[in-house]
């Protein structure tokens, strides 16, 4: 391959395909730049390991799916994430396991029919567009990374980094017992804060908050994912100084995850989402739990959020950590 | 470190009273990789903004492993870190040294340009985003009430009439304390406390905002840098402030027009002349008006402090016309 | 024989352009491959849902405003 950029092209584009990596472009938040990144990225990570990439390297996320390539060189490639039908070459494909793709194969991913939303691709060597901001990641509100900053469509020719030495041709899968679970009805990890009770929400609130079964608005996506309304009673009758509405507070930062209840409308901030604003964020989604509002499927699904402790939080860490190491893996016969 | 152990609960791990001029300090879990800490109460002062930057910028002096970035608020600072590396005791501690040792005495100056900018109040695009609003979103909306968002803000402060509004916000600088929401956007806040202005968001909020729109918010101001979602109360349009093409020289360095720590000083231009600046921009042919410059933190604070007198009676007179206004 | 009009899209189904606009297709109405016979809204866009068969609408299964998921059976064709 001397001297020829590896490439492949996308034949359908999807509902929503955009080029991400992990953990997506930090240190600009400040400059109002969420991270953007993975919204599922264990599913993301996984699929890197699987073709023996870096973690750094950046990969495809398919929203739902009805996506095709083409691979214009050898590869390894993973498709992780989401249940959905996938063939190479009209062959069916397993998830969460390396396949050996040879010159001009194609691969095809039908609609993941739930549970699980988003479909993960890894190709061996990562997807090598420009690194902006320390990131290949695409923020599409900002039109800014990956491919021409936005998702990808029909005719797109995206080029393949190196893989030093060669794609590795060992295929493995990940051990049964480190699939994640998919859902129609999900709990997610939160902690509390930082704006809760007893000074913005009453104890009852935060209880109406952790043990209500919540329906994803159709309307959720990468920005974020939109609860249902709920008449909160608040532990203050207004915003002060911030504006009429006890929801508001003097503007600030946010953190990606956190539980923003804009009014009367609770909303689970994504990794594209505003850095900054004027509503209280009464819970933020523990890192490790993070991956699950990417398969948050926007026509059904519920949600209940659990509170747990900064401590339980480093043990979810530690057991997604074990979970994404090469012992994880075993060879395929 | 004084850390008191009252009042600390799920969502806040520390706090500590105000002392020897500073103001007090709240930590509050923000998730398990971030602490968000306030200063002061939620009160609108500068003088905590500036307490915020200062201790920003000796966050990013001091230095501290696994302290990955650190984003401010109008009297907060959201900050990152990586728990492998960096315990949430330990990011506390050290948030509280950096503290009790800042030194605000001798005249603290921060960088401070000035920019020149040009607004055509109630102009077409904000108008269409508050029928689209009204179309789409909530008929009913008391904020907007005859199309617009101007009747409204003008009447929740007690004010006389449509200049009124145009003239506070023409008649001071207005300091971006910090950037955030969208890329490149500034929360503005006036330097003259008599030209205070104040307004509930949206609720619930607006799906469409045209690019360059200037609203209002709780007491502060902003410019959308991209069409979006918003809640701010819209009262006109400026020039672009985000360019990632860059086509403008003044987008060159970072695409965005603005940093922490500028002033902007609105002046009116007809909604005629704003769109063909909108083209010469583009063009490359428009030059933003930008002064270099610093701000004397000691200064500001002391002239503020000359107006408060008659800024508080205004300030009591907005209060009492807003408890007569439905908020939205 | 009778053949469906699937959405490739799940979200929020609207049998109308706009809310007080016609509907696109009624029952009873011939349409052709391609036709747009709906709209699905679903993060925050509208995605277009045409025919990919020939033929006479004999019913709808779903109501405007109806939430549909990828997939889904959205009216019968007589053939």
């Amino acid at each position: 391959m001397a001297g020829e950029v590896a490439e492949f092209e996308i034949v359908e584009g999807g509902l929503q395909t955009t080029v991400q990596d992990y953990p997506g472009r930090r240190g600009m938040l400040a400059q109002g730049f969420f991270p953007a990144g993975p919204m599922d990225h264990f599913a993301f990570r996984c699929a890197n390991l699987l073709v023996g990439n870096d973690a750094s390297a950046a990969g495809l996320e398919v929203t739902l799916g009805n996506v095709a390539l083409r691979i214009e060189s050898p590869a390894a490639i993973a498709v992780c994430g989401a249940p959905a039908p996938a063939t190479l070459n009209g062959e069916t494909v397993e998830p969460w396991q390396t396949i050996w793709a040879e010159a001009g194969s194609e691969l095809r991913i039908g609609i993941a029919p739930g549970p699980g939303f988003r479909i993960y691709v890894a190709i061996s060597g990562g997807i090598d567009v420009p690194i902006l901001g320390g990131s290949r990641s695409t923020y599409t509100m900002g039109q800014l990374g990956g491919f021409e900053g936005r998702a990808l469509r029909e005719g797109d020719r995206l080029p393949l980094g190196e893989t030093p030495g060669g794609a590795s041709d060992a295929l493995r899968r990940l051990k049964a017992s480190e699939l994640p679970d998919y859902s129609r009805d999900w709990e997610i990890e939160v902690l509390r804060g930082p704006q809760a009770s007893p000074d913005f929400l009453t104890e009852d609130d935060v209880e109406a908050l952790l043990s209500r079964v919540w329906k994803v608005d159709p309307n959720s996506n990468r920005t974020g994912i939109r609860l249902e309304p709920h008449q909160f009673s608040w532990a203050r009758t207004g915003g002060g100084v911030a504006g009429g509405h006890p929801s508001n507070i003097l503007d600030n930062s946010y953190p990606v995850g956190a539980v923003n209840v804009n009014g009367d409308l609770p909303v689970i901030l994504g990794p594209d989402g505003p850095t900054a604003g004027g509503f209280i964020c009464a819970a933020t989604v523990a890192h490790a739990a993070f991956w699950k509002l990417g398969q948050l499927r926007p026509v059904g699904d519920t949600v209940r959020l659990r509170e747990i402790t900064l401590e339980q939080a480093r043990e979810l860490d530690r057991v997604l950590r074990r979970r994404l190491n090469e012992t994880s893996l075993e060879d395929i016969e | 470190m004084s850390l008191s152990s009252t009042d600390i609960n799920a969502a806040v791990l520390a706090r500590e009273p105000a002392e020897s001029g500073k103001p007090s300090a709240t930590y509050r879990v923000a998730g398990d990789r971030a602490v968000l800490v306030e200063y002061g109460e939620m009160e609108f002062d500068l003088a905590l903004s500036f307490f915020m930057l200062a201790v920003d910028d000796a966050i990013r002096t001091r230095k501290l492993d696994g302290l990955i970035e650190t984003a401010p608020g109008f009297r907060s600072i959201l900050v990152s870190y990586e728990p492998d590396d960096l315990q949430v005791d330990e990011l506390i501690a050290f948030l509280s040294d950096v503290r009790r040792d800042l030194n605000l005495s001798s005249g603290v100056q921060i960088p401070s340009r000035l920019l020149h900018l040009p607004i055509a109040f109630d102009d077409t695009q904000t108008r269409k985003a508050v029928e689209q609003y009204v179309q789409r979103i909530r008929a009913d909306a008391p904020n907007s009430e005859g199309g617009n968002n101007i009747d409204y803000v003008v009447a929740y402060n007690g004010l006389p009439d449509h200049e009124a509004l145009f003239n506070s916000l023409l008649s001071t600088e207005h300091l971006n304390v910090f950037m955030g929401f969208f890329p490149g956007l500034p929360f503005l806040f006036p330097r003259d406390p008599r030209h205070a202005v104040t307004a509930p968001k949206y609720n619930p909020t607006r799906i469409w905002t045209p690019a360059g729109a200037v609203g209002l918010g709780g007491p502060c101001w902003s410019i959308y840098p991209v069409e979006s979602a918003g809640g701010y109360q819209l009262v006109g349009r400026t020039v672009p402030i985000y360019d990632l093409e860059r086509r403008n020289a003044a987008f060159a360095a970072s695409g965005l027009l603005m940093r922490a720590g500028d002033r902007v000083q609105f002046h009116r231009v007809s909604e005629p002349e704003l769109l063909e600046l909108w083209e010469d921009v583009y063009a490359d042919r428009y030059r933003y008006e930008i002064v270099e410059g610093n701000l004397d933190v000691q200064e500001h604070l002391d002239w503020a402090a000359e107006l408060s007198d008659e800024a508080d009676q205004l300030r009591e007179a907005r209060e009492r016309a807003a408890t007569t206004i439905p908020v939205p | 024989m009778t053949n469906a009009i699937k959405t490739p899209y799940p979200g929020t189904f609207y049998r109308r352009p706009t809310p007080d606009a016609e509907p696109y297709v009624d029952a009873g109405d011939r349409v052709s491959s391609g036709d747009i016979v709906g709209l699905v809204e679903v993060m925050k866009n509208f995605f277009e849902v045409t025919s990919t068969v020939d033929g006479t609408v004999e019913r709808f299964l779903v109501e405007n405003g109806d939430l549909v998921d990828a997939d889904q059976d959205i009216a019968i064709l007589a053939s």
